[in-house]
């Protein structure tokens, strides 16, 4: 099928808009090394990332069963008729109206760093393709080269690179939500004239290097210097830093990780920034999981209500696509040591805003949530999605610098029922 | 958590295509064909030699012209840099420079071989690839690991024999955990605190995988076979043809190993074998078809102990991977070497040694690969001969093309890794005297705090590939606004590197000028250079600091982090 043929059918499930999408992405690949140009028509202008590292369990949060299975929690009735989830999340039950979720998630990585891989970029972990993460691929098409916000953000430790795309088009990690990044000041007051002139010789010595030994990475590192001054001298940089936000704000959404990480997330979003993951860690629950997953939910719960709370206040709920994932599900069988361990073979998955459809569930296991029995939903289709949302092609490629065309995801195609 | 394996361009292998294995599908791959451990007959006399001759040979073949040999200052810096895990001071700069005697080459290398310094970078670089730079956790003492690592490699054992200790690792552990542990510590005080205690640091790199058993085959067969197997766990290999049933049986080689808390508390372990499977696999999902598999080598050997035998199945699996006709393991460590100190290993990425890639010069790969194992699988042999090189000395010159295309024929710039950039600060901030009037503890918290604050900024990548930049925003910000930079480089402390320089060069600001460019740069300041000083210094209110501002502007320029 070619190109043109594949964008008129994904227009026709997808509609006008990203139909218009798609046709400025066409063109921009064509182009070869051009930003995607921003589409007209509504689409989602950033996506917010919550990442629950460890692999969450899929029966303590959205897909809960009964049995022997069941663990110490109960499910609950949630605002969509129909659709019942764990006891532990009883404010997104509030809000499930405005949730997809997919149940139906299915990989084949076992082990944290291959399945982190893999969800992160969208591609199975191979030796010949440097994946770019999908918060890289959104800086790349997305950012705003006059911002002085990198246009990909970590709150907390984690994040992707930015693989084949450059170094350049890698996160900001700021490994404390909540605090600013380290090192923005300089620990002496020098001035304004005495910082420039510093930074003009910084600049004509790597200038000196360039024409010297000319090698790639040399030219990233420019680029990413010149991010770095950027973002020390803007007054941007106070986003990061919540000393300043309401107790009131931080109690809402609690001030636990996850709970400062939101905020800053919003804050970022509103300010323009397109990708912004936030870190919860702690998900690997082997041992003593319910205490843990308990305590974990605790603290997703008003974060992530809290956010979805503020971007619909502030009208950004179409433009802001959350999506909420970990690397794997957690086994239905509870061990010996009280917990849960890997199961990528069944999981769920979470998206809401960005112009997706809430109250809706994609995809069911079977009574155990052993395996997907209806709709599975592989990775790349999680990424599709979101790339529609956000108006990127699911199949815009770049190339590689050994010269081979490498799309945005691997084959994925967008969940219809979330999109349509 | 990000993977081990680097994430890399295209290589070659991928580019042809082609497999080059007979086995019927789903057969588990015959062996690399075995190697008799003995170095060709003919031809080059030593490894070095046959480096040499190998890329001669290759250059003339592709019509490549190599890049002039590096000066000596450049290829000084470097091999300090690769080989201590530091830039060189003023005074090794001088006095190598000034040395006319013979074979003035390969006695720095003896000597930067045989330096303390360089047996724990070598264990550190071992720590981080077993590891991973991730893993803070209270049942893994990285320090310890290091510690058995480094004393290893200070005797020069062979590989062959660390391995087997690796693989077959038994023990108590002790505590880790401690965000110090991963960064510092007086090691040599450590380890004689680890000999009276009996810890068996080895351990630790089992311990890592405790909550997780299947994942100890796919790392050791990735960091030790260059096979990374790890991923049929799930599912049969999409490439190679390694099946489910493959990676079973040779995962079951460690389906014996107990981990048994000690002090569960503090972290400390007992790792031993059982002499039977571990009952905790079976129930497992993913471990229990390692529970239940005959232990077998990925060529189909059977590493079930004799009857009788007092050996163990990691016994086994040591001796098979150890054995001088395993060319897997040969030519893993030869080509992990190699693009340490080259940019790009003869296969890419280097823990993918699959029927799949193919090496660039195989030849020349099997050949160091055979010369290794007929050494006593010397790593100090193997480094003497990459580093003598003529590849090794080459200029960093420009790439036309991309770096594979260029055949080592132009030294492949890197940044320096984490490692490198502590021990550089240190060493041109000359922290080592202030840290030496310190008492033992607060001297190692305080190397441990700037090693934090550096890794913190580092992008945490195992295995990242030297040819990618690894700059960061945060490392950016790091050596524009830390303080150890700030007060490192300030022209007010009396005892401050400036004071000292400005003192000793008696006021002379040219010779100031050229000092600071050899201690950061490694060599004396250009013409360019000199008159960029001039300039600033005119332009400035004060000429204090203007060479604040130069100080501080040659650390955060691309040439301080980079190896050239």
């Amino acid at each position: 099928m070619s190109n043109l043929a594949r964008e008129m059918s994904m227009s026709a499930r997808l509609g006008r808009r990203s139909f218009l999408a798609g046709l400025a992405t066409l063109a921009a690949a064509a182009g070869g090394g051009t930003v995607a140009a921003a589409p007209p028509g509504r689409h989602a202008r950033a996506c917010i990332l919550l990442w629950m590292n460890g692999g969450p369990s899929h029966l303590d949060t959205w897909d809960p069963k009964g049995g022997e299975v069941a663990g110490p929690f109960r499910s609950i009735a949630t605002r969509a008729p129909g659709i019942r989830i764990s006891e532990l999340l009883p404010r997104l039950a509030e809000r499930a109206d405005r949730l997809g979720i997919v149940r139906g998630m299915t990989s084949k990585e076992g082990s944290h760093e291959r399945a982190q891989q893999l969800v992160r970029t969208g591609r199975t972990p191979s030796p010949t393709v440097a994946a770019p993460a999908l918060g890289a691929w959104v800086a790349r098409e997305r950012g705003d080269a006059a911002s002085a916000l990198p246009p990909y953000v970590v709150l907390g430790r984690g994040g992707g690179d930015g693989g084949f795309l450059g170094r350049e088009h890698g996160p900001l990690v700021v490994a404390a939500p909540g605090a600013p990044p380290e090192y923005l000041a300089s620990p002496r007051a020098l001035g304004d004239e005495r910082l420039q002139r510093r930074e003009a010789l910084v600049r004509a010595m790597n200038d000196d290097l360039a024409r010297r030994v000319g090698q790639p990475g040399l030219a990233a590192r420019a680029v990413v210097r010149e991010r770095a001054v950027r973002l020390a001298r803007s007054p941007d940089a106070a986003l990061f830093d919540l000393a300043d936000a309401s107790p009131a704000e931080l109690a809402r959404y609690g001030d636990s990780d996850v709970g400062r990480g939101c905020l800053v997330a919003r804050r970022l979003v509103e300010r323009g920034v397109p990708f912004v993951e936030v870190v919860q860690d702690g998900w690997d629950t082997h041992r003593d999981g319910f205490t843990r997953t308990r305590a974990l939910t605790a603290d997703l719960d008003p974060a992530m209500s809290a956010l979805l709370d503020d971007l619909a206040a502030r009208g950004l709920a179409d433009q802001v696509v959350v999506a909420w994932m970990g690397e794997f599900g957690r086994s239905p069988r509870i061990s010996s040591d009280d917990g849960r361990d890997h199961h990528p073979a069944a999981w769920s998955a979470v998206l809401s805003g960005g112009g997706l459809r809430g109250g809706v569930v994609h995809g069911e296991t079977d009574g155990r949530g052993d395996r997907v029995v209806r709709d599975p939903t592989t990775v790349a289709d999680l990424h599709a999605t979101v790339a529609a949302a956000m108006g990127l092609d699911p199949a815009l490629t770049r190339v590689t610098p050994a010269g081979r065309p490498i799309a945005l995801t691997d084959g994925g195609k967008p969940i219809a029922p979330l999109v349509g | 958590m990000r993977l081990a394996t680097p994430l890399l361009l295209v290589t070659v292998a991928a580019a042809l295509g082609a497999s080059c294995s007979s086995a019927p599908p789903g057969a588990i791959p015959p062996s690399p064909a075995a190697s008799t451990g003995e170095p060709a007959s003919a031809g080059p006399r030593d490894a070095r030699e046959a480096i040499d001759a190998a890329l001669t040979a290759e250059w003339q073949a592709r019509s490549i012209v190599p890049a002039p040999p590096a000066d000596d200052a450049t290829w000084l810096r470097r091999v300090t840099l690769d080989l201590l895990g530091r830039v060189p001071s003023e005074d090794e700069v001088h006095a190598f420079l000034a040395d006319d005697g013979p074979d003035r080459d390969a006695r720095l290398v003896e000597r930067l071989l045989a330096d303390p310094a360089h047996a724990t970078r070598l264990a550190r670089w071992w720590e981080d690839v077993l590891l991973g730079p991730e893993v803070r956790r209270g049942d893994v003492d990285r320090g310890a690991l290091r510690r058995w690592l480094a004393a290893r490699f200070a005797r020069d054992e062979g590989w062959d024999s660390i391995v087997r200790g690796l693989v077959t690792a038994a023990g108590t552990s002790s505590a880790g955990g401690r965000r110090l542990d991963r960064v510092a510590g007086p090691d040599d005080q450590r380890a004689a605190l680890d000999e009276e205690r009996d810890v068996d640091g080895a351990v630790n790199w089992l311990l890592r995988h405790r909550k997780s058993p299947p994942d100890l085959a796919g790392a050791a067969s990735q960091a030790f076979l260059g096979v990374p197997i790890q991923c049929a766990q799930c599912h049969d290999h999409p490439v190679e043809r390694w099946t489910q049933e493959d990676f079973a049986g040779f995962a079951a080689a460690f389906a014996q190993v107990q981990m048994r808390p000690v002090d569960r508390r503090a972290g400390v372990y007992l790792v031993e074998d059982a002499g039977r499977t571990n009952r905790r696999l079976l129930r497992d999902e993913l471990g229990a078809p390692m529970a239940r598999a005959a232990p077998r080598a990925l060529d189909g050997t059977d590493l079930a102990p004799a009857e009788g035998s007092d050996a163990t199945r990691r016994d086994r699996l040591a001796d098979w991977i150890t054995a001088p006709a395993n060319r897997w393991t040969s030519r893993s460590f030869v080509n992990r070497l190699w693009a340490r100190h080259l940019g790009m290993g003869l296969v890419d990425p280097v823990d993918d040694l699959g029927e799949r890639s193919q090496p660039v010069l195989a030849p020349l790969l099997d050949d160091l690969a055979a010369r290794f194992v007929a050494s006593g699988w010397s790593v100090r042999a193997l480094e003497r001969a990459i580093l003598l090189s003529r590849a090794y000395r080459v200029a960093a010159a420009p790439i036309e093309r991309d770096v594979q295309a260029a055949r080592w024929s132009r030294f492949a710039s890197r940044p320096m890794d984490e490692d490198a950039l502590v021990g550089s600060l240190f060493t041109v901030l000359d922290a080592e005297r202030r840290v030496e009037r310190m008492p033992p503890r607060a001297a190692a918290a305080f190397e441990a705090r700037v090693r934090s604050a550096v890794s913190v900024a580092f992008d945490e990548d195992a295995e990242a590939n030297p040819t990618r930049s690894d700059a960061t925003i945060q490392q950016m910000l790091l050596l524009m606004n830390a303080d150890l930079v700030d007060r490192g480089t300030t022209a007010g402390a009396p005892s401050g590197v400036l004071a000292v320089i400005d003192a000793r060069e008696g006021g002379d600001d040219r010779r100031i000028v050229d000092a600071l460019h050899v201690r950061v740069l490694g060599r004396p300041a250009t013409p360019a250079d000199h008159e960029r000083a001039r300039a600033l210094i005119a332009a400035s209110g004060s000429r204090d600091e203007a060479l604040e501002d130069l100080f501080w502007a040659l650390l955060n320029g691309s040439a301080f982090v980079t190896v050239l």
